[in-house]
């Protein structure tokens, strides 16, 4: 009985918050932008940052790898390369919704446990400072 | 800033036989940040110290962060993050009390957007400066001006910006604004929606001298001015504009910064693309001298 009583208060409480969200509070938004790795084979390594609307102004990429492996190739061309302490990094810059590829080619195998991805950028909506980071 | 990953790092120097002391005079950090990283109580740290850490634990830096996918929103370069643990025993609170008390924070949530998205649909006008809290002496630093009117039909205003003694103001965007001797600038134009009004300027002084910003609007219909809110004053240091922190680099988040606020006006690309060349090296020295800037790869 008491369990029943309980139940339905709560269930008044859970459909009274849904009409308080409906009324004054807007609807989640979607993260801005989102990276993730599509291949790593051999010693190429294929990754994708995907831009949503609305779109950060400018974004920044940086790909972590094993300091033995030089990063010999990259498209589009990274703003810093540093072999030694083994990574690089881009600056995007007039940023549109879409896809954008990378495609990195280093002098020798890459093992997936060695490499890390990091996306940065200011949230559009209201310039808070993200940062995420992915492994393959 | 990276996420590391405490246990790891803890590890590899246990690993190693190194202790505490070693690694903090390693990184030049104390003992107790040492102790902090790894027990993880600082979760993120500054891409230098990570770089020192792997090198004193002669690992790759890739090693010692975290590998699984993260989401870090942070509101300056400084903040940590807290550490979850998942496992922790939290105090119990009745579900239905934490229900009403979420259900009492949303209803005055709901309130204020409401009340707020009311206020914004009465045609109103509002002005914003954006300026960097510090600059070099006599060394461009950019200002913005964001005029918002909420109004159905374009209206004329006239923006009148007083500059501090001693200012030289070197461009101003849109290029119909005038700049009088008495380093005032005033534009007269009409706007809809909102309207960006800037200008380069610089002004000579010593460290630590302070220097207010003053403007205001005025318009046909309204009697007596409206103020430009946001900031008004800035104070003159050994450090660049977009240098927000003052450690002689441009980290990611401070050139992130810059392209937010400062991109896409007429004539200020030049410096921004100095400042590009400064967040790509490792760090930049202005000689006091020649009043120049100089970086380091």
């Amino acid at each position: 009985m008491n369990i029943r009583k309980t139940s339905g208060k709560n269930f008044f409480l859970f459909a009274l918050l849904l009409l308080l969200f409906s009324l004054g509070v807007p609807a989640y938004a979607k993260d801005s932008a989102a990276i993730s790795y599509q291949k790593v084979s051999q010693n190429k390594v294929v990754f994708a940052v995907e831009v949503s609307s609305p779109a950060p102004s400018s974004l920044i990429v940086q790909h972590y790898h094993s300091s033995d492996n030089n990063l010999v190739a990259a498209s589009p061309r990274a703003q810093r390369i540093d072999n030694g302490r083994g990574y690089s990094k881009w600056l995007l810059k007039g940023v549109r919704p879409g896809v954008y590829p990378f495609s990195l080619t280093f002098s020798k195998n890459v093992r997936p446990g060695n490499i890390q991805l990091i996306l940065r950028y200011r949230d559009p909506r209201g310039g808070r400072f993200f940062e995420k980071s992915v492994r393959p | 800033m990276i996420r590391i990953d405490g246990e790891k790092i803890k590890a590899l120097r246990e690993k190693q036989g190194l202790t505490q002391l070693y690694m903090a005079t390693a990184v030049g950090v104390t003992t107790d940040t040492i102790s902090r990283w790894e027990n993880k109580r600082y979760p993120t740290i500054k891409e230098e110290n990570a770089e020192k850490l792997a090198e004193t634990l002669e690992v790759d830096v890739a090693e010692i962060l975290l590998g699984e996918e993260e989401q870090v929103v942070a509101e300056t370069p400084g903040d940590h993050f807290p550490n979850l643990q998942p496992n922790a025993k939290r105090p119990k609170f009745p579900l239905s009390l934490i229900i009403i008390s979420v259900a009492i924070l949303l209803s005055v949530g709901a309130v204020v957007s409401r009340v707020l998205l009311t206020s914004t649909a009465d045609p109103g006008l509002s002005a914003e400066r954006i300026m960097p809290e510090g600059a070099l002496p006599n060394s461009p630093f950019p200002v913005i001006i964001k005029v918002q009117h909420n109004g159905e039909e374009p209206l004329s205003i006239i923006l009148k910006e007083n500059l501090p003694k001693g200012s030289i103001i070197l461009q101003t965007s849109p290029s119909s604004g005038s700049a009088s001797e008495d380093n005032e600038i005033k534009w007269l134009q009409k706007i809809d929606g909102t309207t960006r009004f800037s200008y380069l300027v610089k002004i000579s002084g010593d460290f630590a001298d302070s220097f207010n910003f003053d403007g205001t609007i005025s318009t046909a219909n309204k009697d007596g001015n409206i103020q430009v809110t946001g900031s008004s004053s800035i104070t003159l240091g050994p450090f660049h504009w977009a240098d927000t922190n003052g450690d002689n680099s441009i980290s990611d988040q401070e050139i992130l910064t810059v392209f937010d606020y400062y991109s896409g006006i007429d004539d200020f690309t030049v410096d921004i693309e100095f400042i590009e060349k400064m967040w790509l090296g490792s760090e930049y020295t202005w000689d006091k001298k020649t009043q120049e800037i100089s970086i380091s790869p």
